[in-house]
């Protein structure tokens, strides 16, 4: 089943959410609470949710980020092979995602504007397949059960940026306004492999062009175990997210946006994420050799990978 | 003027949650019409004047404060801001991290040992004292005076799981400060005109456990002032109406940190704003064993007596 959020265009409020018919290009409204249909699909993934009124043409509303006021939107990096290779006995790096750094699906991505203080600091895009906790976890060994289902997230960050004196500055990194997206829709487990490890193949394409391409069945930890290091962190609950990590970039070494790129984002299962970038990087100057430099010895990851 | 948010004793879920302005003197809260982001930004603009009162004042012997946040409020904080606690390296950034909503209890409620000391039983779980920011306004206006943006004030007790493995990136701020119901924010927001106006506040923060001083401080004394916090804050995830950020602890006083006890009783006082007072659950789920405290080194002064927690 295909659960989407969505609203009138130009509306701005939280909309509704509805069952997507892809074939027929229709969704139809949910008629609970969001806090009440979720656990119970989730318990149950084969089962609708009831539905209420008539179906409406996907292209008459505005699909919206699949996320409540109360989602905690989280994340998780280094987790394909083809990016990072961690070693024996690393943890996972977990951080936050702020509420305001999510947008849905044909919105556009905004700058960072970190990078005003911090010149050097470049936006990059991240492909990552999205978990939805449709139910807070009650056994850590066995959390693919309280999974909803996966979205499709492009999990922008900011590469270059200071350090703190502790590590990385992940908030700094990951919290961007309008940022980062996350769409189109939520497909229930049922259809991706159930409650083991999904295998789908991901693609990333910029301007048509393939820039990221492997299998979530290469991640470093499978989900299981990401969950059980997640929620023994932060206690996960019903609408919560969690990004999984990027896999490698093929024929660049980093993906920094450009002005009005087109970011298409594909999952098999789920559907793509389009996005478009702003047409003008307010905190760009000059593309001079010495930033270029910069540009080169940051994707070269001096600062986020080198251990292999 | 002080802001509680708050429920009426026996009413449960969000239909029976109010904001309220509380009258310490008289002990009584009276609640606001209308919607936290339509008041708060006006009274951020406008002054205390722009609320409206609704109906007569109750005694707040008959209401559960809650901690005042939104529901969609991102809480942030900073670590390392008092030299008391750590002199950072120069022209070091201040660590900064995120806490979900889940982490935090409101006034008078249990604070809970983190689960994930079940993994990693090497953790010890600490208080830090910390004044909170409270913003008002829907968007920061000119990030070199932020704290124009400003309600208020309240205080926080940021439970901190020290001594998490770090990741491949650093420090895991994230398994440190995110546990289920491990730090507490209350009673309420006191307004910004009642603690010195904008720019840095001078108030002395103390924490007493179990009776016994254990952290002392003036927030004069923080490295980067609170202007500078919420710049750096707002250049990293945008700040709006609700939204809080925690500007770091000051130093332990006679203890190198302070780790919590079962049933420890807690109470941070912040000049001007209040007391926010906790309890420790009854019973640690993962004792600690003696060795854990304080570097094993059972001379140091305290306020617990040496092997009350496990030992075995």
């Amino acid at each position: 089943v295909k659960l989407a959020r969505y609203g009138q265009r130009d509306d701005g409020g939280w909309g509704q959410w509805g069952v997507v018919d892809a074939g027929a290009g229709t969704v139809q409204r949910i008629a609970a609470d969001f806090d009440d249909w979720a656990p119970t699909v989730t318990a149950d993934p084969t089962t609708s949710p009831a539905l209420d009124g008539d179906p409406v043409p996907l292209r008459a509303v505005q699909l919206l980020a699949p996320l409540t006021p109360t989602s905690e939107i989280m994340g998780t990096g280094v987790n394909y092979p083809n990016w990072v290779i961690p070693y024996e006995g690393m943890d996972s790096p977990f951080y936050y995602k702020s509420l305001s750094s999510m947008i849905g699906p044909d919105a556009e991505i905004t700058f960072a504007y970190l990078a005003e203080s911090q010149p050097l600091c470049r936006l990059c895009y991240e492909i990552e397949l999205v978990v939805m906790m449709g139910r807070p976890v009650s056994d850590r060994k066995h959390a693919m059960a309280d999974v909803l289902g996966y979205t499709v997230g492009n999990d922008s960050c900011v590469r270059g940026m200071r350090p703190s004196f502790l590590g990385m500055d992940l908030l700094g990194s990951k919290c961007g306004f309008h940022a980062s997206s996350v769409g189109p829709w939520i497909v229930t487990r049922d259809e991706l492999g159930g409650d083991d490890q999904p295998d789908l193949e991901i693609t990333m394409r910029v301007n048509d062009v393939v820039t990221q391409h492997d299998r979530t069945s290469a991640m470093n930890w499978p989900i299981e175990k990401l969950l059980y290091e997640c929620d023994y962190r932060s206690h996960m609950s019903t609408g919560d997210l969690l990004y999984t990590g990027t896999c490698g970039f093929i024929g660049v070494p980093d993906g920094f946006y450009e002005p009005a790129d087109v970011i298409e984002a594909e999952i098999e299962g789920i559907g793509v994420l389009r996005n478009v970038v702003a047409p003008v990087d307010p905190y760009k100057t000059a593309t001079t050799e010495e930033e270029l430099d910069v540009r080169e010895r940051v994707a070269g990851g001096i600062d986020h990978r080198g251990v292999h | 003027m002080k802001f509680a948010r708050y429920r009426a004793t026996g009413r449960g879920g969000a239909d029976g949650e109010r904001w309220g302005v509380v009258d310490t003197d008289a002990r009584t809260v009276q609640p606001i019409d209308g919607a936290f982001e339509e008041w708060a930004p006006a009274v951020t603009v406008g002054g205390p004047g722009a609320v409206t009162l609704g109906s007569a004042p109750v005694s707040l012997d008959t209401v559960t404060l809650l901690p005042p946040l939104r529901p969609t409020s991102e809480i942030t904080g900073l670590g390392y801001n008092y030299a008391s606690f750590v002199v950072p390296a120069e022209g070091a950034d201040p660590p900064v991290y995120t806490k979900p909503m889940a982490s935090i209890v409101g006034p008078d409620a249990t604070i809970e040992f983190p689960d994930l000391i079940a993994i990693q039983p090497q953790c010890r779980f600490c208080y830090e004292i910390q004044l909170v920011a409270v913003v008002g306004s829907v968007r920061i206006g000119d990030p070199k005076h932020a704290t124009r943006d400003l309600l208020g004030y309240t205080i926080g007790n940021d439970g901190a799981l020290r001594g998490t493995r770090p990741s491949f990136v650093g420090m895991d701020l994230f398994g440190e400060r995110s546990s289920y119901q491990s730090s507490a924010l209350g009673p309420w927001i006191v307004t910004t005109d009642e603690l010195g106006g904008d720019g840095q506040p001078d108030l002395e923060l103390t924490t007493t456990v179990n009776g016994a001083v254990t952290q002392k401080g003036r927030t004069s004394e923080m490295r980067w002032g609170v202007d500078q916090v919420l710049e750096e804050m707002n250049n990293r995830s945008m700040l709006s109406t609700g939204d809080v950020v925690f500007t770091g602890t000051c130093g332990y006083v006679g203890i190198p940190d302070g780790h919590y006890l079962a049933g420890d009783v807690i109470d941070l006082a912040v000049e001007g704003i209040g007391t926010l007072h906790n309890v420790v659950a009854a019973t640690d789920p993962f004792p600690m064993h003696p060795s854990q405290r304080w570097g094993g080194d059972t001379s140091l002064p305290g306020v617990h007596p040496v092997g009350t927690r496990g030992g075995s």
